[in-house]
């Protein structure tokens, strides 16, 4: 497994110095835009995981790489566990150089102000990546074509500016009672929130895994 | 089960259908109750008379080993394996005696006889099959490879021919497990294919008639990620075979030609002292030049480390000079599987004036091809051949192209 993990990290060798810089733009660029500021690490973070994770995914496409990995000596089983621990590990990766730079940049006497990230940051960057990869990793498997990619992208999107929106959308509707119910939870018990959710892209993510599993074991390549 | 009829045989053919037949019957390939194919069916599947196929079933009847139930057919009969193993051995012991008395008129003591019955034995053993494929079949909706059967020994290179869309490929990744199989037995070096599955891939190379190597990547970087993944991989013959092959480790793959990457291919496969290389179409597409260096370097394994090969290909020429065997499908059917030798001798190319062609003489035809003048025909049976035609018409030695041909495209030549 942990082969087919490097692997990983070689192919998409050239693709991380790329997100990485995309990263150190999205952080400089929105950290001036509010209200994206307040989300600089979320969406920095969740962009550059993306952008990796649909790397790994369509340099395997690109190369017709299923009769390559089949034909190694590896089972079919690791091949799509290994892409789901190694999308986990590029998003740590996205993360962890995130708050390096976020870290740099507070020390740096730059023209720049911008907080450091928090674990609620990386918390909601884990859960964005979980879903993005409980939707693209099987719909990618399945389909392997423009659709699969256009849905992905779409999600991308959605979930990209979402955060900003949710939140718009929670304060302008603050006296409704299901906002009421929202913000007291938020402020009292952040963590019990986090958890549902958490708990429930959990859920989510084991059916995609175990789909992407029967899936790929019965493909005739 | 798949039987196969050889024309050089001296045997009768309806005895080698009554070997064949008994011998997956005493092996229990086919099982008690079992229904075999009809009389007539058979007969045409295997290109031979209703008689001799009636007459190897009436044998089997006589011996023990079927029923015939008016209405229903055939079926194999309830066995005593017992009994059968002794009939066998009874056999054995009549055939050997007549050998012994050849060997005492010809003056051999029984110590001569002993050493060359030891070292047969010993041979035999040694001729384990690196690949045993029974019965394989594989539904594709348009296409369906019905019950490929062959087996290749350790140490050889088997040929593995036929037109394209034959069936070469899916066979190959059926092989390979990168298709499931509908029925049939798959095995490799004695293992089963799925379920020793990660054992035997390390212990074959293989080398597709594309390249699915990471094309963004250089060959280097290439070589790290599939290096990681063989217990025995050999750093210095996988260097030594880039130097041989002149092939820069530090471009990319995108950068190399078609024959550059397959060069690459086939370093890599042979560089974790794989035992058993499948070659899937490895030279379609590439020029007579390389595709003759690529045969020499396949020849020179053989000699240096008695590796076995499978090699699939439409271009038949590649193989004239390799080959050890040559297994030949077509529309998913195994046609010919024998030794090179025994398949390019049973064989005779025919030319002749119109003419001298009857009716009677062109049953004796694989394929004809006709023009307002003459005709040129493939035969498998040169014996018969040179006794009809006597000199009349021009005999010549085929080549697997022409008996694919033949084969491929029977009398339907323009």
């Amino acid at each position: 497994m942990f082969k087919l993990l490097l692997k990983d990290l070689l192919v998409l060798k050239n693709s991380i110095i790329w997100a990485m810089t995309y990263l150190l733009a999205i952080i400089i660029i929105f950290s001036m835009v509010p209200p994206f500021d307040k989300f600089i690490y979320i969406m920095a973070g969740y962009g550059t995981s993306y952008i990796l994770i649909m790397g790994a995914l369509m340099a395997e496409f690109k190369n017709n790489s299923d009769i390559f990995l089949n034909s190694l000596p590896v089972k079919r089983q690791e091949i799509i566990l290994s892409k789901y621990l190694s999308a986990l590990a590029l998003t740590l990766l996205a993360l962890a150089v995130a708050a390096i730079l976020g870290l740099i940049i507070n020390l740096l006497p730059l023209p720049l102000s911008i907080r450091l990230m928090s674990g609620m940051d990386a918390a909601i960057v884990l859960l964005m990546a979980a879903l993005t990869l409980t939707i693209a990793m099987p719909v990618n498997l399945i389909f392997s074509n423009q659709a699969a990619r256009v849905s992905t992208v779409m999600l991308f999107m959605l979930l990209f500016f979402a955060p900003a929106w949710i939140k718009d959308f929670i304060m302008d509707n603050h006296q409704a009672e299901w906002a009421q119910v929202l913000i007291n939870t938020a402020v009292s018990q952040p963590a019990v929130l986090l958890a549902t959710v958490a708990g429930l892209l959990l859920l989510l993510l084991a059916l995609s895994l175990i789909i992407s599993l029967r899936w790929y074991e019965a493909k005739d390549f | 089960m798949n039987i196969v009829i050889s024309n050089r045989s001296e045997e009768p053919i309806y005895n080698q259908i009554y070997q064949q037949l008994r011998g997956a019957i005493v092996r229990e390939e086919l099982k008690a109750g079992e229904p075999l194919p009809s009389i007539r069916s058979l007969a045409r599947d295997l290109q031979v008379s209703v008689i001799t196929t009636r007459r190897a079933y009436e044998e089997l009847e006589r011996d023990g080993y079927i029923e015939t139930v008016a209405g229903k057919g055939s079926f194999v009969a309830p066995q005593n394996t017992e009994l059968l193993r002794e009939k066998r051995v009874n056999l054995i012991e009549e055939k050997l005696g007549a050998m012994i008395q050849e060997a005492r008129s010809l003056g051999l003591s029984l110590q001569e006889l002993q050493r060359i019955v030891e070292l047969l034995y010993e041979e035999d053993l040694l001729m384990e099959n690196v690949l045993e494929i029974k019965g394989l079949s594989k539904n594709l909706g348009s296409f369906r490879l019905d019950k490929v059967s062959f087996s290749l020994p350790q140490g050889y290179i088997m040929g593995f021919i036929g037109p394209n869309g034959a069936g070469k490929t899916t066979t190959i990744k059926l092989l390979m497990n990168l298709m499931h199989r509908d029925g049939g037995d798959i095995r490799v070096f004695g293992l089963d294919n799925r379920r020793y599955e990660k054992e035997i891939k390390q212990r074959i190379a293989f080398v597709y008639d594309e390249s699915y190597y990471y094309e963004d990547l250089s060959l280097q970087d290439n070589r790290r990620i599939v290096a990681r993944f063989y217990r025995d991989w050999d750093e210095k013959a996988f260097q030594r075979r880039l130097r041989d092959f002149d092939l820069p480790p530090r471009k990319k793959l995108k950068n190399l030609s078609r024959g550059m990457r397959t060069k690459f291919g086939l370093a890599i496969a042979l560089s974790h002292t794989a035992e058993f290389l499948i070659m899937d179409e490895p030279t379609s597409g590439l020029d007579p030049v390389f595709r003759s260096e690529l045969m020499d370097i396949l020849q020179q394994l053989l000699v240096e480390e008695n590796k076995s090969v499978l090699f699939s290909t439409h271009i038949t020429t590649d193989l004239e000079r390799v080959a050890d065997y040559i297994c030949f499908i077509n529309q998913g059917r195994i046609v010919l599987c024998q030794s090179k030798d025994e398949i390019l001798q049973g064989h005779v190319l025919v030319k002749g004036a119109l003419e001298r062609l009857s009716p009677e003489a062109e049953r004796m035809f694989i394929g004809l091809r006709k023009n307002h003048y003459s005709f040129e025909g493939l035969s498998a049976d040169p014996r018969g051949i040179r006794q009809f035609f006597g000199d009349g018409v021009l005999l010549e030695s085929p080549g697997l192209d022409d008996i694919m041909v033949f084969y491929v495209r029977g009398n339907h030549h323009v």
